[in-house]
C-alpha cells in the first residue's frame, strides 16, 4: 500500500489539503471583504481595462494621466477645512472640459463621501441616472485632475476601482474569487469526507450486524433501507434543510443519512457469504465468540470494500453538497464551491460573461472528485485484480 | 468590508436628499410628452404576448436579441448597466412601492425605549448598502409610506445615517460600552446577544446580504447583533408570536396610508395581525384611528400627516431603503410612456404603443413568474393579477401623473357622510360612463356592478373580504347610477370599493363553484369558459410555462371613435 | 416456491410504501408555518386569512387531516394545490410529458452510448480505447451536472448562440406540426445533451466491469472452444449474461433521474415535474408536495419490485436461498 503515496492524485490531494487548511491562515483579510469593483476581470485578462488605483488629493490637487478604459467606480472621501464665508468647489477636469463635483459653503469643516454610483451624484452632474457615471467622467485618454478651490486644507482620497482585480477576478459584490476559492476547499473536503465516513461507519456497523445476526433484525433494517431508498433524495434534503437549519454539520448529517445504504448492502452480502464459509465455521467450532469473529476476522475482510466505498463515496457527497448549495439550500455564510456556482447563476455571471466565477469552482469540484475516484479505483484494483486495465492482470 | 472613515456626514445628507427630491419631481414626463389620460385612444396593438421567463439572465438575453419588447422591474445592477448600453433599448427609472424595513420587538429590551430605536436607525449606513448591493439603484428612506405615494411626507427620502448622533443618544440614556465595544445597559448588565431574523438566501438573496450589512452597522455602535437566516414562514411565525428581537422584511407597500392602521395600531397586535413590532402608543392609536375612519379627504390628510409624524418620532420599525423600479423598452416601439412615478411597463404604454416602423405585430412583454391560476376569486399572486388587471377594470383608476384617483368605469362619484338616528355612515355614489360594453359586446350597467359587489360579499371571497365586509347595501338608481351604503364612516371606503374588479352579472350567475372554477378549461363544470371584463385586453391563450397571449378587447371604452388620437 | 417469494416481496413493498406515506405526512406537518401565514398584505386581515385557512382545510385537527391524506393518496384524488387552487392531478399531468421526454431520451441515449462503449472497452483490454473510456467515465462522473449545463449554456447559447437559452418553445410560436416539433427538439437539445454526457460515463464503467467479469467466465471459454464467432460469443452469450444487472440498474436509476430533472429543469427553465416539486416544497403546498412525493415513492417501489422480479426470473438462486432466510 506504500505505492499509494506515489500516485499523482494523492500528491495533488495532499497539496489541496495544505492549501485548504493553511491557506486561510496565510491570507490576510476575510473572504467577504470587498476588494474591488463587482465583476472585475482577472489581472491577466484584458489589458485595456485599468487596475485599481488610489490618489491622495492635497491642497494642490492631483494630476492623473489616464490611458486606459474608464474605471468602474469613482469615489472621493475625506475632509475639507475652509472659511465658512467662502465657497468651496471641488473640480474635476477632463481633456474635454471641467465639471464641478460639488459646491460647499456655510461650514468650517466638510466631510466628503462621494461615490459615482449615488443618484445624487449623477443628478448634480446632469449625467444619465441609469448607467455607470465613471464612464462619463473619463471620456477619453489624456490628462485629468482633481482639485479644490477656496479651501484652507484639503485632505481627500480619490479611489478609482478598476476593471481588473485579483488573480481570478471578483464576484458580483466585489469579493476576490481566489480567496473564496481557497476558503471553499475546507467546506468541500470536510463535508465530503465526514459525510462519507459517517455513512460508511453506519453502513459497516449495520451491514455486519444484519449479516451476522440475521432474522427479524435483518428484515427490519433491510425494510428501513428500502424505505430510505424510496424517498426522493433531493426533495427530502430540501425539506430537512428547511427544518433543521443550514449549518455545516446539519448538512453532513443529512448527507450521511441518505448514503449509508449502499455500504450496508455490500457489507451484508459479504458477511452472508463469509459466514457460511468453512473457516468461519471452524472458528465457531473452536469456541470463538461472535464479537471476536466480527472484530478480528469479518471487519478486516470488509475493510478493503469499505475503503474503496469511502474513496468512491466522497465524490458523491461533494457533488451532493454542491447540488444543494447550487439550489441555494446551504448556509450563505458558509463559503463553498457549490455556493459560488449558485451565486454565479443567480447574480448575473452569465449576462456579464463572468467565466471566472464559473470555471474555477466547477473545475475545483471536478478535480477533487477525480482525485478521490482515482484513489478509489486504485484500491478497488488492489482488491480485485481482474479489474485492472490489463496491465496487472 | 472596505472601512470608510466613520465620520459625521450630517450636513451632506440633510441637504442632498431634499435636492434630489426636488430634482426628481421636477423632471417632466418623458417619452410621449404630456398626454390627457381622459382622451386616450387605444389599445392600438391587436396582440400582447406575456412571455413567462423566470430566469433573469434569459430575460436580459431575450431583450438584447429583440425577442422581448418590454422588460419590467430589472433588479440586478449588472443587468441594468448592460441593457443601458444596448442601442436598441431605452431605459426608464422611477420610484417604486417597494420598501425594506427592520422590525424591532418593541416589547423586549432594549427596543422598548424609543431613543434606543432612534439610535439604531441612525446607525445604519444606508448609503453604503445602496452602493455595494444595488450599485446605487435605490434610495434610503425614512418613511412608512412609499415616497412615490401622494400621501407621503416631503422628507420621506431623508438619510438619517449619523453614527455620532446614535452614540450620543445611547450615552445620554446612560448606556456604556465595554472594552470590546459592546453595549451595557444603564443598570450595568451587558446587552445580551440579539438575533436578526432574515429569510433564506435562496428565497430572498439580496435581503439576506443586506441583513449581514445591517448587523455590521449595528455592531459598529455596540449592539451585539447576529444574523439568523430561516425559512420564511418559520420567520413569520416567530414575528407573529413576538419571539424575536430584530427582523428584516421587504415588501410592496400600498399607495393609501390607511394600511398603517393594520401595521401599527395596538388592536392589531394579535396572532395573525400585522402589528409585529408590538407598538402600543396612545397618541399613535388615536391618529391611526382617525386615519382609518376619516370621513373625508381633508380629515384623511390631517390624520395621515399626523400618523406619519408620530411614526417618525416613535420609530417602531426602521425604514431602510426603497428600490427604484427600472425597465427597458425596445426602441422599435413608439408612444412609450414613463415618468418619475412609473416606468415604461405601465398600462398607458400598453394602450398607446405602436410599432415605430408602422408594421403591425404583437408586443412581447415579460412575465417573471407563472401566473398559475386565472380565477379572479382565487388568484393571489402579483403575476396572475398582472394578467387579470388587463382584463378587468374597476370604477376608479389611477392618474399616471399624480397617482391620485381618476375616473375609469365611473365618470364621477361622491362621498357623503349620512346621519341616521345618531349613527353616521358613509354613502358612496357612482355615476358610470355612458355606452360602456363588456368584452362580449353586451352593455355594462349599474346592475352588473351591484351583482359583482353582492357576489364578493355573499361568498366572503378572502382577497376582497376586507374591502366588501363593511357594505351595508348596494342600490341601483338607473342603468348608470348606483349607491353603496357602508357601515360606519371611512374615507377609504371609496378606494376600497372603487378598486374592485367589475364583472358582468350574467357571467357571475353561471359561476357554480367559485373555488374550483377554472375559466380556461372549456370543459369546466364549475363556471363559464373564459373571462369577460371591461378592460383593454382579453385572454387569448395560456400555455403554462411558456406564455399568456392576450388580444385586444374590441369593445373597450377607449376605442370609441369619438376619442381623439393622441400622438 | 416462486409464489411465496413473490408475494413476500410484494408485501414488503406495500409495507415500505405505507411507511413512506406516514413519513411524508409527518414531515410536512412538522415543518413550521403554513401557506397562508406568509401572505403579508394589508388586504388580508387576520379574518381573511382564517377564511383562507378554512378553504384550504388547514383548520381541521391533525388526525382528521391525516385520514383525509391517506384517502386521497389511495384514490389518487390529490385535491387542490394551495398555490394555484387547481387540481394537483391536472397540474402533474400537464407537466409530465416534458419531464418524461427529457428523462426517457436521456436515459435511453446515455445507457445506449454507455453500454456500447463499455462493451468496446471490455473487448479492448489494455489498449487506448479502453483507457479513453475509463478516463471519460471517471471524468464525467465527477462533474456536477448543473456545472456542465451552465458551461454548455455559456458556450452554446450565449457565446455562440446556436441553441436557445431556455424554455421549450420560441416566441413567436412556430406554426405547423413539423415546425413545432423541430422547435421543441431544438429547445430540448441542450438539456438532453447535458444529461447524456453526464450519464454515459457511469454506464460505460459499470458495463465494462460486468463484461470483463463475464468474459472471464468458464462458459465463455467453452463457447470459444466450440468455435463460435467472436460476435456470437460476446453478444450472444456474454452480453446476455449481463442483461439482468443492466435491466436492474436501468429500473433502479429511475428515482435518481428525478433529482437530475429538478436541477436540469431549473437551469433551463423547463415546465416539468422537477420544478413542480421544488415550488411545492418551498411553498408549503401540502397537497402538491404530498402527491409528488407519493408518486415518486410509488415509482421507486414499483421499479424496485420489477427489478427484483426480473432478477428473480432470470437467476433462480435469488429466489431459493441466499437472501431472506
Amino acid at each position: 500500500m506504500r505505492d499509494i503515496l506515489k500516485r499523482k492524485s494523492v500528491i495533488m490531494l495532499i497539496c489541496i489539503f495544505f492549501a485548504g487548511f493553511l491557506g486561510p491562515m496565510l491570507i490576510s483579510g476575510h473572504p467577504s471583504d470587498v476588494t474591488g469593483a463587482p465583476f472585475a476581470r482577472p489581472l491577466w485578462w484584458n489589458a485595456k481595462l485599468p487596475l485599481s488605483s488610489e490618489y491622495v488629493v492635497g491642497n494642490s490637487g492631483v494630476e492623473i494621466n489616464w490611458e486606459k478604459l474608464p474605471p468602474e467606480i469613482f469615489a472621493l472621501n475625506g475632509r475639507i477645512t475652509a472659511d465658512p464665508e467662502k465657497e468651496v468647489r471641488i473640480i474635476w477636469s477632463t481633456p474635454v472640459g471641467e465639471k464641478t463635483l460639488d459646491t460647499l459653503t456655510g461650514s468650517d469643516l466638510y466631510w466628503i463621501n462621494m461615490d459615482g454610483r449615488d443618484m445624487i451624484f449623477k443628478q448634480k452632474l446632469g449625467l444619465p441616472l441609469i448607467g455607470k457615471s465613471a464612464e462619463h467622467l473619463f471620456p477619453m485618454s489624456g490628462r485629468y485632475s482633481l482639485r479644490t478651490e477656496g479651501a484652507m486644507e484639503t485632505e481627500l482620497s480619490l479611489s478609482l476601482s478598476g476593471g481588473r482585480e485579483g488573480l481570478l477576478g471578483t464576484d458580483q459584490r466585489g469579493r476576490d474569487v481566489l480567496t473564496l476559492l481557497i476558503f471553499g476547499i475546507r467546506t468541500s473536503l470536510i463535508v465530503g469526507i465526514s459525510a462519507t465516513l459517517i455513512a460508511s461507519l453506519l453502513g459497516l456497523g449495520l451491514g455486519l450486524a444484519t449479516g451476522y445476526i440475521g432474522g427479524l433484525f435483518d428484515a427490519f433494517v433491510m425494510r428501513i433501507v428500502d424505505v430510505l431508498l424510496s424517498i426522493p433524495t433531493l426533495p427530502i434534503m430540501m425539506v430537512l434543510a428547511g427544518l433543521w437549519g443550514k449549518g455545516l454539520w446539519q448538512l453532513v448529517l443529512i448527507l450521511s443519512i441518505f448514503s449509508w445504504m449502499g455500504t450496508a448492502r455490500s457489507v451484508r452480502a459479504l458477511v452472508l457469504t463469509v459466514r457460511e464459509s468453512p473457516w468461519v465455521e471452524g472458528l465457531r467450532v473452536l469456541g470463538a465468540k461472535r464479537g471476536y469473529i466480527l472484530r478480528r476476522h469479518l471487519v478486516p475482510e470488509a475493510a478493503p470494500i469499505l475503503l474503496a466505498n469511502i474513496a468512491l463515496g466522497v465524490p458523491g457527497a461533494i457533488l451532493a453538497e454542491a447540488g444543494l448549495a447550487f439550489l441555494g439550500l446551504s448556509d450563505p455564510r458558509l463559503i463553498s464551491w457549490g455556493r459560488m456556482l449558485h451565486e454565479a447563476h443567480s447574480f448575473g455571471a452569465f449576462t456579464e460573461g463572468a467565466w471566472w466565477l464559473l470555471i474555477p469552482p466547477g473545475l475545483g469540484i471536478v478535480a477533487l472528485c477525480l482525485i478521490f475516484m482515482d484513489i478509489g479505483r486504485f484500491l478497488e484494483e488492489k482488491i480485485d485484480p481482474r479489474l485492472g486495465s490489463g496491465k496487472n492482470a | 468590508m472596505r472601512r470608510m472613515p466613520q465620520k459625521f456626514i450630517r450636513p451632506f445628507y440633510v441637504f442632498c436628499p431634499i435636492f434630489l427630491a426636488t430634482l426628481l419631481l421636477a423632471v417632466p414626463a418623458c417619452a410621449g410628452e404630456r398626454f390627457d389620460p381622459e382622451n386616450v385612444y387605444g389599445p392600438r396593438i391587436k396582440k400582447l404576448c406575456m412571455v413567462i421567463i423566470t430566469n433573469s439572465d434569459s430575460q436580459v438575453l431575450a431583450a438584447e436579441k429583440g425577442e422581448l419588447d418590454i422588460v419590467s422591474d430589472i433588479t440586478r445592477p449588472s443587468d441594468i448597466d448592460r441593457l443601458s448600453r444596448d442601442p436598441g433599448l431605452s431605459m426608464s427609472l422611477a420610484r417604486g412601492f417597494h420598501a425594506f424595513f427592520i422590525l424591532l420587538n418593541n416589547k423586549s429590551r432594549p427596543w422598548d425605549d424609543p431613543e434606543v430605536r432612534h439610535a439604531a436607525a441612525e446607525a445604519i449606513d444606508r448609503n453604503n448598502m445602496v452602493r455595494t448591493i444595488y450599485s446605487g439603484y435605490c434610495e434610503p428612506i425614512n418613511s412608512w409610506l412609499p415616497p412615490v405615494s401622494p400621501w407621503s411626507l416631503p422628507e420621506s427620502t431623508k438619510n438619517i445615517y449619523d453614527r455620532g448622533s446614535a452614540k450620543k443618544r445611547l450615552s445620554e440614556k446612560g448606556y456604556k460600552w465595554s472594552l470590546t465595544g459592546s453595549l451595557i445597559y444603564p443598570d450595568g448588565t451587558p446587552v445580551g446577544k440579539m438575533k436578526l431574523l432574515t429569510p433564506l438566501a435562496r428565497v430572498a438573496p439580496t435581503t439576506a446580504e443586506l441583513a449581514e450589512q445591517i448587523a455590521d452597522s449595528l455592531r459598529s455602535v455596540g449592539f451585539p447583533v447576529d444574523v439568523e437566516p430561516m425559512d420564511f414562514s418559520a420567520m413569520i411565525g416567530k414575528l407573529d408570536r413576538k419571539e424575536y428581537s430584530l427582523g428584516v422584511i421587504a415588501w410592496s407597500m400600498g399607495r393609501n396610508p390607511d394600511s398603517l392602521y393594520s401595521f401599527y395600531h395596538s388592536s392589531m397586535d394579535i396572532p395573525g395581525g400585522y402589528n409585529m413590532t408590538s407598538i402600543h402608543d396612545k397618541a399613535l392609536d388615536d391618529a391611526l384611528l382617525r386615519l382609518r375612519y376619516a370621513k373625508n379627504r381633508t380629515d384623511a390628510e390631517i390624520a395621515s400627516k399626523r400618523s406619519q409624524l408620530l411614526l417618525a418620532e416613535l420609530m417602531p420599525s426602521i425604514p431602510v431603503y426603497s428600490r427604484f423600479s427600472v425597465s427597458a423598452v425596445s426602441k422599435k416601439w413608439k408612444n412609450v410612456f414613463f415618468n418619475e412615478k412609473m416606468t415604461a411597463d405601465n398600462m398607458w404604454t400598453l394602450l398607446m404603443a405602436e410599432p415605430a416602423d408602422g408594421k403591425e405585430r404583437q408586443l412581447n412583454m415579460v412575465l417573471a413568474e407563472e401566473p398559475r391560476n386565472l380565477n379572479p376569486f382565487v388568484a393571489s399572486s402579483a403575476y396572475s393579477w398582472q394578467i387579470l388587471g388587463l382584463i378587468y377594470e374597476s370604477l376608479i383608476g389611477t392618474n399616471p401623473f399624480t397617482l391620485d384617483d381618476m375616473p375609469s368605469l365611473a365618470e364621477s362619484w361622491s362621498v357623503e357622510t349620512v346621519s341616521n338616528e345618531g349613527n353616521e355612515h358613509t354613502r358612496l355614489t357612482f355615476r358610470l360612463r355612458k355606452g360602456l360594453k363588456w368584452s362580449d359586446g353586451s352593455p355594462l350597467t349599474a346592475s352588473d356592478i351591484k351583482a359583482t359587489f353582492d357576489f364578493l360579499k355573499k361568498n366572503s371571497i378572502p382577497r376582497f373580504y376586507d374591502s366588501v365586509k363593511n357594505i351595508a347595501s348596494v342600490t341601483v338608481k338607473n342603468s348608470t347610477e348606483l349607491t353603496v351604503e357602508m357601515e360606519g364612516t371611512s374615507y377609504w371606503y371609496l378606494d376600497n370599493i372603487g378598486g374592485l374588479p367589475c364583472m358582468p352579472a350574467e357571467a357571475l350567475q353561471e359561476v357554480k363553484d367559485w373555488q374550483n372554477w377554472n375559466p380556461i378549461d372549456p370543459n369546466g363544470k364549475f363556471g363559464p369558459y373564459g373571462l369577460v371584463g371591461a378592460g383593454p385586453f382579453m385572454l387569448d391563450e395560456y400555455r403554462p410555462g411558456e406564455f399568456v397571449m392576450m388580444k385586444r378587447n374590441e369593445h373597450y371604452r377607449m376605442l370609441e371613435k369619438k376619442n381623439v388620437r393622441a400622438e | 416456491m416462486k409464489n411465496r417469494w413473490f408475494w413476500g416481496r410484494l408485501l414488503s413493498s406495500i409495507g415500505v410504501l405505507a411507511a413512506v406515506l406516514v413519513l411524508n405526512f409527518i414531515l410536512f406537518r412538522v415543518m413550521p408555518g403554513d401557506a397562508v401565514s406568509t401572505i403579508i398584505d394589508p388586504n388580508f386581515s387576520p379574518e381573511a386569512k382564517d377564511r383562507l385557512r378554512e378553504l384550504y382545510g388547514l383548520d381541521k385537527p391533525l388526525l382528521e387531516q391525516f385520514f383525509l391524506y391517506i384517502k386521497q393518496m389511495l384514490t389518487f384524488s390529490f385535491g387542490l394545490s394551495f398555490l394555484s387552487r387547481k387540481p394537483v392531478w391536472d397540474e402533474l399531468l400537464s407537466r409530465l410529458p416534458g419531464t418524461l421526454f427529457l428523462m426517457a431520451t436521456s436515459m435511453f441515449l446515455s445507457s445506449a452510448l454507455g453500454i456500447w462503449l463499455g462493451i468496446k472497452a471490455a473487448l479492448n483490454r489494455g489498449k487506448l480505447a479502453e483507457r479513453i473510456v475509463l478516463r471519460a467515465g471517471a471524468v464525467t462522473a465527477s462533474f456536477p451536472g448543473f456545472f456542465v449545463q451552465l458551461v454548455l449554456i455559456m458556450l452554446l447559447a450565449r457565446t455562440f448562440p446556436i441553441f436557445p437559452l431556455r424554455g421549450s418553445v420560441s416566441i413567436p410560436q412556430p406554426v405547423g406540426t413539423l415546425s413545432v416539433t423541430l422547435d421543441y427538439l431544438w429547445h430540448m437539445a441542450l438539456p438532453v445533451l447535458s444529461l447524456t454526457l453526464m450519464g454515459f460515463g457511469g454506464w460505460a464503467l459499470y458495463v465494462r466491469n460486468l463484461m470483463v467479469k463475464a468474459l472471464g467466465e468458464d462458459f465463455v471459454l467453452m463457447a470459444r472452444a466450440r468455435g463460435l464467432s467472436e460476435n456470437r460469443v460476446v453478444y450472444g452469450h456474454a452480453f446476455r449474461t449481463i442483461l439482468p444487472p443492466i435491466l436492474t440498474i436501468l429500473l433502479m436509476s429511475v428515482p435518481g433521474l428525478v433529482s437530475g430533472a429538478v436541477i436540469t429543469e431549473s437551469v433551463f427553465s423547463l415546465h416539468g415535474v422537477g420544478t413542480f416539486l421544488l415550488e411545492a416544497v418551498s411553498g408549503h403546498d401540502y397537497p402538491s408536495a404530498g402527491a409528488a412525493f407519493y408518486m415518486l415513492a410509488l415509482i421507486t417501489v414499483i421499479s424496485n419490485l420489477l427489478a427484483d422480479v426480473v432478477y428473480g426470473l432470470v437467476d433462480p438462486r435469488v429466489r431459493v436461498g441466499g437472501r431472506d432466510q
